[in-house]
């Protein structure tokens, strides 16, 4: 299971995501200060951020809904079971907002 | 007399809406009231959530701030939010989880429970009291829509009351499941009015390319990087401003209330993904709304030419409305913004009464009980709104100079939640310095040097922002002082829960069901 956890699949979504995220949060590598062209009425480097957003956008979506490292409806009733039996057996009762 | 009957009737359709959660029985319970039973489906859950966080400042503001700033903005609010897709699922995913197994209601409960009472106390002081001034500038923000917009026939302070007055009944009597229908038909209007002004704007000059046409001849700076001779859009101008909001956003009430409240896994993860994208289409176009108000005629007021000023600016989403849409039409665009403001003053108050009632009263009346938690939940949002009030009944008061640290000091806790799911090391005494020095470090920079020193990049920094570089200390300060210090009987306790093996994406998937 472990092994599965850790594939190269997964740990490539992770680093895609962090390496998008820096180019959604920072143009570095988007070209020199002053005028630049023009994609349909918008600059360069504008659309070059929308289609990074574009693209992290649905690899979130393709890493959220159509692979099995993201937890799912069908989960929900075991894992429940589970961390609450585990609170019965080591803090008693739930604490939280009960 | 139009633009009246238009905003009563915004309030008063938000009250049915709240009156029917409310008859329905959706209110019985504390679970009910504060987390909607955990009830909501993704469709009213993506909504409720978008509607709380897009405010008047995303409307009106990001039109001004793309009028007088150019393309740049969009690193404000648009794409630089788009990480908060895997940034929420990631970190939040055990709120979710947890809040489930634990029957968490607020935001000081995963604190409560992992690092001890002080944390569950402090988390939800610092966001009510960081973001009060943000609250104020939203309600500040419907007194003087309302002004303008029935051509002073309600004053600011009438104004001030009649639209909180309604507020504070629909969040009183809906709950959580209330505050997410009213923010959820709250928050199609105001989209649906966004692309109904972004297609007038647009089509007055024949489309969107030659309306950016038109712009560029006169003013190509707003298409540019580092404009101004370097002074406006430098690189760690934008960085410091996409990382403050994106993180600031990781950490606001907003999340983990949607959390508790949804239904589903499906619902939760449609909300955090949807969340980004969303806003990069909405507020994109609120932003070159902004732009594209460059090549109509309002940009030759003299107030409007060349240098504009923050305020001028802001006039000039109801201004492009004016010129290219049909009075009745134009009202109701200006009713979006208005609207806006009115679903982020419902997830902020509602949020904060919540937090209020159940991680600071319950601590000092344990045995109170679920009636008299929703009680006395009820009273704060009462108050909270007073107080809101009563900030804003002088218009001058500077708040919206303050709101900007709502989004920075949110951000600083995010060290004691990553710490408190992910690492078994963090310390309460971690936890607390961190946040202590976090958000003392944005109080100094803000006092030291307003705005500017919070927001835009300082040489005696390294060229980080007053906001990244109080992000930074607080990091290493939550490092150093959890891994110098150790775990209380709390933490020891929590670690049973919070890193059950159940909780680890690893061995409980099964890729088959998945698909």
């Amino acid at each position: 299971m472990k092994q599965r956890n850790g594939t190269w699949q997964n740990r490539a979504f992770i680093v895609a995501f962090f390496v998008l995220t820096w180019l959604c949060w920072n143009p570095w590598g988007y070209g020199p200060y002053g005028p630049v062209g023009r994609i349909l009425g918008v600059p360069y480097w504008a659309v070059l951020a929308l289609v990074w957003a574009a693209i992290l956008c649905l690899l979130e979506w393709i890493y959220l809904f159509r692979t099995p490292w993201s937890m799912n409806d069908e989960q929900l009733p075991g894992l429940m079971a589970q961390l609450e039996a585990v609170e019965t057996e080591v803090s008693g009762p739930s604490k939280g907002n009960e | 007399m139009y633009a009246l009957a238009i905003i009563t009737a915004i309030c008063l359709a938000s009250v049915l809406v709240s009156y029917v959660a409310f008859r329905r029985g959706f209110t019985h319970s504390a679970d009910d009231y504060f987390v909607a039973g955990s009830s909501l489906g993704y469709f009213v859950l993506i909504s409720s959530l978008l509607a709380s966080f897009v405010s008047a400042f995303a409307m009106f503001g990001m039109a001004g701030l793309g009028y007088r700033t150019g393309f740049g903005a969009l690193f404000v609010l648009t794409v630089n939010l788009v990480p908060l897709g895997f940034l929420w699922y990631f970190i939040h995913r055990k709120t979710f989880l947890l809040g489930k197994a634990r029957k968490w209601r607020s935001m000081g409960a995963p604190f409560g429970d992992r690092y001890g009472d002080g944390m569950r106390v402090m988390i939800p002081l610092v966001v009510l009291v960081a973001s009060i001034p943000y609250l104020v500038a939203q309600i500040q923000g419907i007194g003087v829509m309302i002004e303008v917009m029935t051509e002073n026939m309600v004053s600011y302070r009438a104004g001030l009351f009649f639209v909180p007055v309604f507020i504070a009944l629909y969040l009183i009597m809906g709950g959580m499941k209330g505050v997410a229908w009213v923010n959820t038909a709250q928050g199609l209007f105001f989209t649906f009015m966004v692309f109904v002004l972004f297609y007038a704007v647009m089509s007055k000059n024949g489309g969107f390319v030659p309306t950016m046409d038109l712009v560029y001849q006169k003013h190509p700076e707003l298409f540019q990087l580092g404009a101004g001779q370097g002074r406006v859009w430098t690189y760690p101008m934008l960085f410091g401003f996409a990382s403050a909001m994106c993180l600031g956003a990781v950490c606001f009430p907003q999340p983990y209330m949607h959390a508790y409240s949804s239904r589903t896994v499906k619902g939760f993860k449609a909300m955090v993904v949807a969340f980004g994208a969303i806003c990069v289409v909405v507020i994109s176009m609120t932003t070159m709304i902004g732009i594209g108000a460059r090549s109509l005629a309002l940009a030759q007021d003299p107030a409007l030419s060349d240098v504009v000023s923050p305020i001028d600016a802001d006039k000039v989403y109801g201004l492009a409305a004016s010129e290219t849409l049909p009075y009745w039409v134009a009202a109701l665009a200006v009713a979006g913004g208005f609207t806006a403001a009115m679903t982020t003053v419902n997830g902020m108050v509602f949020g904060h009464a919540t937090n209020i009632a159940n991680d600071l009263y319950r601590l000092v009346r344990p045995e109170a009980s679920a009636r008299e938690l929703v009680r006395f939940g009820r009273l704060c949002i009462a108050g909270i709104l007073a107080v809101c009030v009563a900030i804003a009944w002088n218009p001058n008061t500077p708040v919206a100079e303050l709101a900007v640290i709502a989004f920075g000091i949110s951000a600083v806790t995010i060290f004691p939640l990553w710490g408190a799911y992910f690492w078994k090391r963090a310390t309460r005494h971690g936890a607390i310095a961190a946040t202590a020095v976090g958000v003392g470090m944005n109080i100094m920079f803000l006092g030291l040097g307003g705005n500017a020193m919070v927001l835009f990049p300082q040489a005696f920094l390294f060229n980080l922002n007053g906001f990244l570089a109080s992000f930074l200390v607080a990091g290493v300060v939550f490092f150093g002082v959890s891994l110098a210090t150790r775990l209380g009987a709390t933490e020891q306790r929590s670690l049973a829960f919070f890193f059950h093996p159940s909780l680890d994406p690893g061995p409980h998937c099964k890729p088959e069901q998945s698909r």
